[in-house]
C-alpha cells in the first residue's frame, strides 16, 4: 500500500526534521547573539517574564523572613555599637585628611535592586533584577548585596537588568588579600567556593582573612568585601599559591542587591 | 491532560524553575525541572512534540541567562527529541521512564557544560563532578521524588497503573 508506506516514512522523518530544524535555529541564534536585534528581543522577554516572575518572589521572603529578621536584629544591634566608634574616627579622618590637603576619596551611589530571577542554567550564574536603564542601569557596573560583591550587570533592557554573579565561570573580579595585601584574581571551578590566582607562594596568607575588591579591574570599587580564605594549596613546582575563598554573599538566598555607581561628587546617595 | 492545562503547566514549571529552585539548591547545585518536563511531554506526545517544548521553553530560558541565545535550544530540543525516541510509543515501565530522564537530564548538562566552560583538561574535570554530575544526579533524585509522589501522573501523562 504506496499511501500507507509514504505516510508511515513521513511520520518517521518527521522528528527528524524538527529536530534538523531546531539545531538549525539554535545555531543560527548563537550566531546572532551578539546582534543589537536580538538583544532588544531578549530585552522585550526579560521585562515580560519578569511580570510574570516578580509573585513567586514573595515565598523565598516569607520562608527567610523570621531568620532574616533574627539575623538582621543582631546585626543591627552591633552596628548601633559599631556606628558610634566609626563616627568618630571618620570626622577624626576628615580633620586629618582636610589637615594633610587630602583628597577625598569617592563614595558609592547604591540603588537597590530586587532579585525576580535566577538563571536555570547549569554553568551560567546570573540574577534577572527589577532595574533598568529607565531607573540608570547602566552595563558593567558592580552589583553588592549587604554582605559583599554579588557581580556585574552584563545586560539591561528598561525595566529590568541581568547581572552575571561571581560564581559564573566566566567573570573574574581583581582583589586583595586585606592583610598581606597581594592582589590577584577570582575565578570559580566548581562548587560554593572561588579560587584566588597568581598569588605568589611567598605570600603570607592566613585562614579566615578577608578577600576584599582592589579596583584593578576598573568594573568593580575598592574595598567591597567578597569573602574569606578558606584554605591555600600550592603544587610542589609552582610558584603560586591557590586560595580558596569561601564568598561573604550566599547565592543562593539572594533577594535584594546593590547596583553600585561611582560618585564623582563624592556625596553618598541613599 | 488538554493542551491549555498543559501549556500551564509549562509555564508553571518555568517560572519555578528561575524562581523558587534556589530554595533547594544544595552547595549551588540546582535540579532542572525544566529538561524533566520536556522528556515527560516527549514521552507522552512524541518526539516532534518534545523537540517543539525544548525549543520553546529553551529560548525563553535563553533570555534570562545574558549568555549565549540558542544554547537552551539547542540542548533543551536534543533531551525532546531523545525522551521522545526512547519512550514515545513504547511500554513503559518505571526503570524506562527513570532512565530516560536520566540520559536527557546528562545530555543536558553535558552540552551546557561542553559550550559553557573554557576547554583546560583539569578545569574541565572539576566542572563535571562539582557541578554537572551532581546536577544531573540531583535532577534524577526530584524525577524519583515526584515520580513516587500523589501528582507523579500528571507530568508523565500517564495514570499511575500504566507505570
Amino acid at each position: 500500500m504506496p499511501g500507507t508506506s509514504s505516510r508511515f516514512h513521513g511520520q518517521s522523518l518527521q522528528p527528524w526534521i524538527a529536530l534538523l530544524t531546531a539545531i538549525a535555529f539554535s545555531f543560527t541564534l548563537m550566531a546572532v547573539s551578539d546582534m543589537k536585534g536580538t538583544e532588544i528581543a531578549r530585552e522585550r522577554t526579560c521585562d515580560i517574564l519578569s511580570v510574570l516572575a516578580r509573585p513567586f518572589g514573595i515565598f523565598p521572603a516569607i520562608l527567610h523572613l523570621s531568620s532574616e529578621n533574627a539575623r538582621l536584629r543582631a546585626e543591627n544591634a552591633a552596628l548601633n555599637i559599631e556606628s558610634t566608634a566609626a563616627q568618630e574616627a571618620l570626622l577624626e579622618n576628615e580633620r586629618l585628611r582636610n589637615l594633610l590637603d587630602f583628597r577625598s576619596k569617592s563614595k558609592l551611589n547604591l540603588r537597590s535592586a530586587e532579585v525576580i530571577a535566577t538563571n536555570p542554567i547549569s554553568g551560567v550564574r546570573s540574577l534577572l533584577l527589577d532595574i533598568g536603564t529607565k531607573q540608570g542601569a547602566v552595563k558593567h557596573t558592580a552589583v553588592i548585596s549587604d554582605l559583599g560583591l554579588v557581580g556585574k550587570l552584563v545586560q539591561t533592557s528598561e525595566q529590568t537588568s541581568v547581572a552575571q554573579t561571581l560564581l559564573d565561570r566566566n567573570l573574574g573580579a581583581a582583589v586583595r588579600l586585606s592583610i598581606c595585601r597581594v592582589n590577584g584574581i577570582t575565578s570559580w571551578t566548581g562548587g560554593n567556593r572561588l579560587i584566588v590566582e597568581n598569588i605568589p607562594a611567598s605570600a603570607s596568607v592566613r585562614l579566615d582573612e578577608e578577600v576584599i575588591t582592589s579596583g584593578l579591574d576598573g568594573i568593580f570599587p575598592e574595598g567591597i568585601i567578597v569573602g574569606k580564605v578558606v584554605s591555600t594549596k600550592k603544587a610542589p613546582e609552582s610558584l603560586f599559591l591557590k586560595v580558596e575563598v569561601a564568598p561573604a554573599v550566599n547565592f543562593a538566598r539572594l533577594e535584594e542587591v546593590f547596583i553600585v555607581y561611582p560618585d564623582s561628587s563624592g556625596i553618598l546617595q541613599p | 491532560m488538554n493542551q491549555l492545562k498543559v501549556l500551564c503547566a509549562g509555564a508553571l514549571i518555568l517560572l519555578l524553575q528561575i524562581t523558587l529552585i534556589d530554595l533547594i539548591s544544595i552547595h549551588g547545585i540546582k535540579p532542572d525541572l525544566v529538561v524533566l518536563f520536556v522528556i515527560s511531554r516527549a514521552i507522552t506526545e512524541g518526539p516532534t512534540a518534545g523537540v517543539a517544548w525544548g525549543f520553546g521553553l529553551g529560548i525563553l530560558i535563553d533570555t534570562l541567562t545574558g549568555g549565549i541565545t540558542g544554547l537552551g535550544t539547542l540542548a533543551y530540543s536534543m533531551a525532546g527529541f531523545l525522551g521522545g525516541r526512547l519512550g514515545f510509543g513504547k511500554v513503559l515501565t518505571r526503570t524506562r521512564y527513570l532512565t530516560i530522564i536520566f540520559s536527557g537530564s546528562a545530555l543536558v548538562y553535558f552540552i551546557f557544560t561542553y559550550f559553557l566552560q573554557p576547554w583546560d583538561a583539569a578545569g574541565w574535570m572539576t566542572i563535571l563532578l562539582t557541578n554537572t554530575f551532581p546536577g544531573i544526579f540531583y535532577t534524577w533524585i526530584i524525577t524519583l521524588v515526584w515520580f513516587y509522589s500523589p501528582f507523579g501522573h500528571f507530568l508523565s501523562g500517564r495514570s499511575r497503573g500504566q507505570l
